[in-house]
């Protein structure tokens, strides 16, 4: 009994000094850390206000005529819900002389200040008013009336016109002639 | 019985190893210093602050207990960015001192970088098995910045990012 008490004894002392210089090797190690936050305290936010889908005029081309039925949908990126950077402008032309004149409203609804820039439209770049013809259908797109738009609140408009051309030979001229044409907006901080 | 006998032999062998080991440790240090009081051990941060960048620096303010970028202790620090727009950086100088008496070095240097789309952090200034003699600083810096070629409002608009260094003795 007494030499089974010893051995528990030495057992006992061994494993404390095992403990104590296993410490001592852990005392000479430091580690420091440094930890980091950054955050994007800014929105950005310009596009067209897709809210605005019976922004047009439509117009018969004879006296007492059926107008030209038209849409005004919107797709692209978007930012608070309503601000979208495409808008697909469309109508269905019953004879010449008919017209639609569509109002885009383009808003910038985010913190920074932003200045707009070129225009796609149906994927070409344009920099100034511009027109394109397809079928007998003619498009004119102006730019933006303003290119600054003030953070939060700042607004413009921009004009497109679709036309039935008066043409005297209408040799392709059909009872109704359905047309859209796709307007990209970009947009940069200022 | 035999079994307790296999234990007090094998706790006596792990006794000795260490007791060698440190011997080793123990010998260089004479050889090194006769002359030298008692020996201390002690790296420390010493500051951290914002030395370039066009980010803003978001300060701790101990009043409002609002957290941001100090030297929390000896052994850690924060810092705090904000951007505002599309290539804004913040970059941190981060000293540390050998406060000891010990010569030290990096043996293990942990990064953890957070990184998002939109923001990128990054380290330079410091590597495993660089020295910090005793009494000695370094400095090193780690770099937040909003990715320039971010052209709409990113989704993720946070990141957090941690670096840890490790200082052995330097034998």
């Amino acid at each position: 009994m007494e030499k089974h008490d010893t051995k528990n004894i030495l057992i006992g002392g061994l494993l404390a000094i095992v403990l104590v210089m296993s410490v001592a090797f852990a005392a000479f190690s430091t580690q420091l850390t440094i930890n980091g936050t950054s955050t994007i305290n800014s929105n950005w936010c310009v596009g067209f206000d897709s809210s605005q889908t019976t922004a047009y005029t439509a117009t018969a081309g004879i006296t007492g005529g059926t107008k030209p039925t038209a849409t005004m949908t919107y797709g692209g990126s978007t930012c608070q819900t309503s601000y979208k950077t495409t808008a697909t402008l469309g109508a269905t032309f019953l004879q010449p002389g008919d017209k639609v004149v569509y109002t885009l409203t383009i808003a910038n609804k985010g913190s920074l200040a932003a200045t707009l820039g070129s225009v796609k439209v149906d994927n070409v770049t344009k920099t100034s008013t511009f027109t394109t013809t397809k079928g007998n259908i003619k498009f004119t797109v102006g730019m933006p009336a303003s290119s600054s738009l003030d953070a939060s609140t700042g607004t413009t408009t921009m004009t497109v016109t679709a036309e039935f051309q008066n043409t005297t030979n209408l040799s392709s001229y059909t009872t109704a002639e359905t047309e859209s044409i796709t307007i990209d907006l970009t947009a940069s901080q200022a | 019985m035999h079994n307790k006998n296999i234990i007090i032999g094998a706790l006596l062998a792990i006794v000795l190893v260490m007791t060698v080991a440190f011997a080793a440790f123990s010998t260089s240090l004479t050889i090194t210093d006769t002359a030298s009081t008692a020996k201390k051990w002690e790296i420390k941060i010493t500051s951290i602050e914002k030395t370039s960048g066009t980010a803003t620096d978001v300060p701790y303010n101990a009043t409002s207990a609002t957290d941001g970028t100090r030297v929390v202790n000896d052994l850690s620090a924060n810092f705090k960015a904000q951007f505002v727009s599309p290539g804004d950086s913040a970059t941190y100088t981060v000293t540390v001192k050998n406060n000891g008496t010990l010569a030290a070095k990096v043996s293990n240097i942990a990064f953890t970088n957070g990184n998002t789309d939109a923001i990128t952090n990054t380290y330079t200034g410091i590597a495993q098995n660089d020295t910090l003699a005793a009494g000695e600083s370094t400095t090193f810096t780690v770099t937040t910045t909003y990715n320039s070629n971010v052209t709409s409002q990113p989704s993720v608009t946070t990141a957090n990012c941690s670096i840890t260094l490790t200082f052995i003795q330097n034998a």
